[in-house]
């Protein structure tokens, strides 16, 4: 039962995973400071999740990137584009209308 | 110990296209090392890449689209086709050999070990093999068609189209038994059709096409096949019929369809003389002034596409049959 509700938790979670990464790259930022900033907010999530998730959501144009070589290791610094900043705006939208309902059902039960 | 490291990236980079290893690899890197800068000891080492997880799994975590051959979305279809077309292939080929078995046996001179020979050869052997090649080429079909976005394009559906209701409700074996009785009708009309084609009815003489009608005397043995077809065929119809609740539309038409398959597998099979008389095929000839015998082999052309016409038709709309009930 527990296995099942965690398998759950993490099916969850992972469908708000974008909605997080997209929040946190309203600023500039590289793959390991994302990381520490949402474990910082309490969301765990993995690098072997993170990486790939940020590659993908560059290729559909979500998230622009560009690498900065002036430090002593290059760091791949990803930013929020303008179309990702329309898509966040309506996932958050959908997820506001989500806590309406789900409170609106736990009003009902 | 930073060994370790490089020896993981590049674990990862082997699994990754050539145009992204570079990139993932840079990225991975720059995240260890953040990771192990206070303290890079081995077990915090092997700690931050165990976390990666295995370097196989990472690297199919990039990867934009599964690597299937036959992903989940067609999967449920693609095993029903290759049940049904390994039936179809394997059937076709254990009812041709049995036949040659059992033209064999009636055969003088046919020795024990020959009659061996021809089970183990056309009834086993080419049974493997056909099984072998039927699993490629319907697997194969399916990646070209996935590929190619076929199903996509074709997964449109209307309320007409959805299936009649059984008189029973559905129950484990309904589409089990479907499945079984078109695999015997159309194993039956595949090998008849196999066998048509087969016969030396039809040859090219220089640049002239010639035309022997297949009849019980030219092709005697063709006969016993034919009338069994026939009733397997009739049968299977019956227990169709009972299966389904139609409407009367339905009803008609598939009536209609069985006596048009019938009749045109009778009159190739007893020639149009039989019933069109020579005189009124003599007169047909004259109104389009032909010669009367190329007419009568023309007729049978036409017949034979027909027949392949309805075939197809009916295999198609089978085929339709069982994509709506798996929705």
């Amino acid at each position: 039962m527990k296995l099942l509700t965690d398998n759950l938790i993490v099916e969850l979670r992972r469908g708000t995973l974008v909605m997080m990464v997209l929040s946190v790259c309203q600023t500039e930022e590289y793959g390991y400071v994302i990381i520490e900033r949402l474990t910082r907010l309490g969301i765990k999530v993995e690098a072997s999740t993170l990486y790939p998730l940020l590659r993908r959501l560059e290729s559909q144009g979500l998230l622009t990137s560009h690498w900065d070589t002036t430090e002593a290791r290059p760091r791949k610094y990803y930013l929020l584009s303008a179309q990702g900043h329309d898509v966040l705006k309506a996932l958050k939208e959908e997820w506001h209308r989500m806590q309406e309902e789900i409170k609106t059902l736990g009003d009902l039960t | 110990m930073k060994d370790y490291i490089e020896r993981y990236i590049f674990a990862v980079q082997k699994h990754l296209p050539q145009a992204q290893r570079e990139e993932i690899g840079s990225e991975l890197r720059t995240f260890i090392l953040e990771k192990v800068q206070e303290d890079d000891s081995f077990s915090t080492i092997e700690a931050v890449l165990k976390g990666l997880g295995s370097p196989r799994k990472l690297a199919h975590s990039y990867r934009d689209k599964n690597r299937s051959l036959i992903g989940p979305d067609h999967f449920e279809l693609y095993i029903d086709v290759l049940k049904i077309g390994l039936a179809i292939f394997i059937g076709i080929n254990v009812t041709i050999g049995l036949l040659s078995l059992l033209t064999g046996l009636f055969t003088e001179g046919m020795s024990i070990g020959r009659l061996f020979e021809i089970f183990f050869e056309d009834v086993i052997g080419s049974t493997l093999s056909s099984a072998l090649t039927g699993f490629a080429l319907i697997t194969l079909g399916f990646v070209a068609a996935i590929h190619f976005n076929w199903f996509d394009q074709n997964d449109e559906w209307r309320l007409k189209d959805l299936p009649e209701l059984p008189k029973q409700p559905l129950d484990d074996g309904f589409v089990a038994r479907r499945v079984l009785f078109d695999t015997i009708g159309t194993t039956l009309g595949v090998t008849f059709l196999l066998i048509i084609l087969r016969l030396p009815w039809i040859a090219f003489n220089d640049t002239d096409l010639d035309i022997t009608i297949i009849t019980p005397q030219n092709y005697p043995s063709f006969f016993p096949i034919f009338i069994v077809f026939v009733v397997f065929y009739i049968g299977i119809q019956m227990v169709w019929l009972k299966s389904r609740r139609f409407s009367p539309w339905v009803f008609g038409l598939r009536v209609f369809h069985s006596i048009a398959l019938m009749m045109v597998i009778g009159v190739m099979f007893f020639g149009p003389s039989e019933f069109l008389s020579a005189e009124s095929i003599e007169a047909f000839a004259d109104i389009l002034d032909v010669d009367a015998g190329r007419l009568n082999q023309q007729i049978n052309l036409i017949l034979a596409a027909i027949l392949l016409g309805i075939t197809s038709l009916s295999g198609w709309s089978r085929f339709k049959d069982y994509r709506m009930l798996k929705r």
